[in-house]
């Protein structure tokens, strides 16, 4: 009985000993690794996000006699451009204004998106600018259209990027496209709201 | 030991959120809209209106001796309907002075002149010279020839164009018509001839019926 004790005894020592050397063991092959960031900076004097509108506009009429055409007189800053009242009265009327956008910042920008909102007045169909065509719409006899050349021939695509420093001119083409006169006729407010991101 | 470690996994973790959160931030301030907008757009009531006037003279060119006979025109707005032609001997002709003029408020520009048979069973052979500014009939076995044209000289006659080929009288008398304008209120006088030139060989004719388009365009 004594002995059986012993024995017992014995065996849970060493499986207590088994024990302490594995944990032991264990414990030895664990390693603790520390990621430690000792400051994060944001430095605004050397970074500046600056995208916008700059100089003037003089538009150019086109299309054959003055007799109902005038072009309204743009006023710009640099986050919108507002174009006074304009008359287009016939077949082959036009206004073409360009405008210079600048990227005066440090980071260059790409073009995201290029959206027109319709006169509430009348009946329009309004296209975004995609990679390949310009944004513009068609109200009745008139057409808006944001282009890339004076002509309206170069698209004014989004996906462009506008290198810091850079600038590009976008050009606001509106003519009468329609093949017959109006009685007479005022459409409100037409806008198209260019966004430039990160790039 | 392993509290220590605890610590320094908290402030980590912290300061990388920290990281993530400042990033994100800068990155949705990176956007830019610019807004170009029309005050208003106004289309005034412009008016086209060139149209004959229905004022009209008509003046018979005789050689001397045949008689001559210019019927009057019938005017609408846009057709001018010549009565019956007699010409029977060379030289023979009419003279048509058409007024045009613009109501309209914007300028006009000529810029096409075709004239064309509508109908004939006089025997002659009609063609378009100089892409129908000149009408030329010809008889086959007959050397007299029938011409018609329009012009802004009011003081052709048969001794004026004498033995001109048709592209000549086209080039001189027809062509100063193309690209004249007409301004809005104005008006002008067409002249259209038509001559017998050469006596034909049968006296009497008929059967020959033709028309002159005159186009403008806006100016």
């Amino acid at each position: 009985m004594e002995t059986r004790q012993k024995r017992l005894n014995g065996i849970l020592l060493t499986m207590l000993m088994a024990l302490v050397t594995i944990s032991v063991g264990y414990a030895a092959l664990s390693t603790t690794l520390n990621i430690t960031t000792s400051t994060v900076k944001n430095d605004p004097t050397g970074v500046t996000w600056n995208i916008g509108f700059t100089g003037s506009s003089t538009p150019t009429a086109g299309g054959t006699s003055a007799t109902g055409r005038s072009c309204g007189a743009a006023t710009i800053s640099s986050s919108s451009v507002s174009i006074a009242e304009t008359t287009l009265s016939k077949p082959g009327d036009s206004c073409t204004y360009p405008l210079t956008i600048k990227n005066s910042g440090t980071i260059a920008g790409k073009l995201n998106s290029v959206a027109p909102t319709a006169p509430t007045s009348t009946s329009c169909t309004t296209t975004n600018a995609t990679t390949s065509a310009s944004a513009q719409m068609v109200c009745g006899n008139i057409t808006y259209k944001l282009a890339g050349s004076a002509n309206g021939s170069t698209n004014f695509v989004t996906g462009t990027t506008l290198a810091a420093g850079g600038t590009t001119t976008v050009y606001l083409i509106v003519s009468y496209t329609g093949s017959s006169l109006s009685s007479g006729f005022t459409q409100s407010a037409g806008k198209f709201t260019i966004t430039y991101g990160q790039n | 030991m392993r509290r220590h470690n605890y610590k320094l996994w908290k402030y980590a973790i912290f300061s990388m959120l920290l990281v993530i959160s400042v990033m994100g931030l800068g990155f949705s301030a990176m956007s830019q809209s610019l807004s170009l907008t029309t005050t208003s757009l106004k289309q005034d009531p412009i008016k086209w209106d060139i149209k004959f006037s229905g004022t009209n003279t008509v003046t018979p060119l005789s050689s001397g001796a045949s008689s001559v006979s210019c019927g009057s025109p019938t005017i609408t707005d846009d057709t001018a309907t010549l009565g019956s032609t007699h010409l029977s001997a060379a030289g023979d002709g009419c003279k048509y002075a058409l007024q045009v003029v613009n109501n309209g408020d914007i300028g006009g520009k000529l810029n096409g002149i075709v004239t064309a048979t509508t109908s004939n069973s006089s025997g002659y052979t009609c063609s378009q010279v100089s892409s129908g500014r000149v009408l030329s009939c010809t008889k086959s076995g007959d050397t007299s020839e029938i011409l018609v044209f329009p012009s802004s000289n009011a003081s052709i006659t048969a001794s004026t164009i004498g033995s001109s080929t048709a592209s000549t009288i086209a080039s001189t008398y027809v062509n100063p018509l193309i690209n004249s304008t007409l301004a809005g209120g104005a008006n002008t006088y067409i002249y259209l001839y038509v001559f017998l030139r050469n006596s034909p060989s049968s006296t009497s004719f008929s059967g020959l019926n033709f028309r002159t388009t005159i186009s403008y365009t806006q100016n």
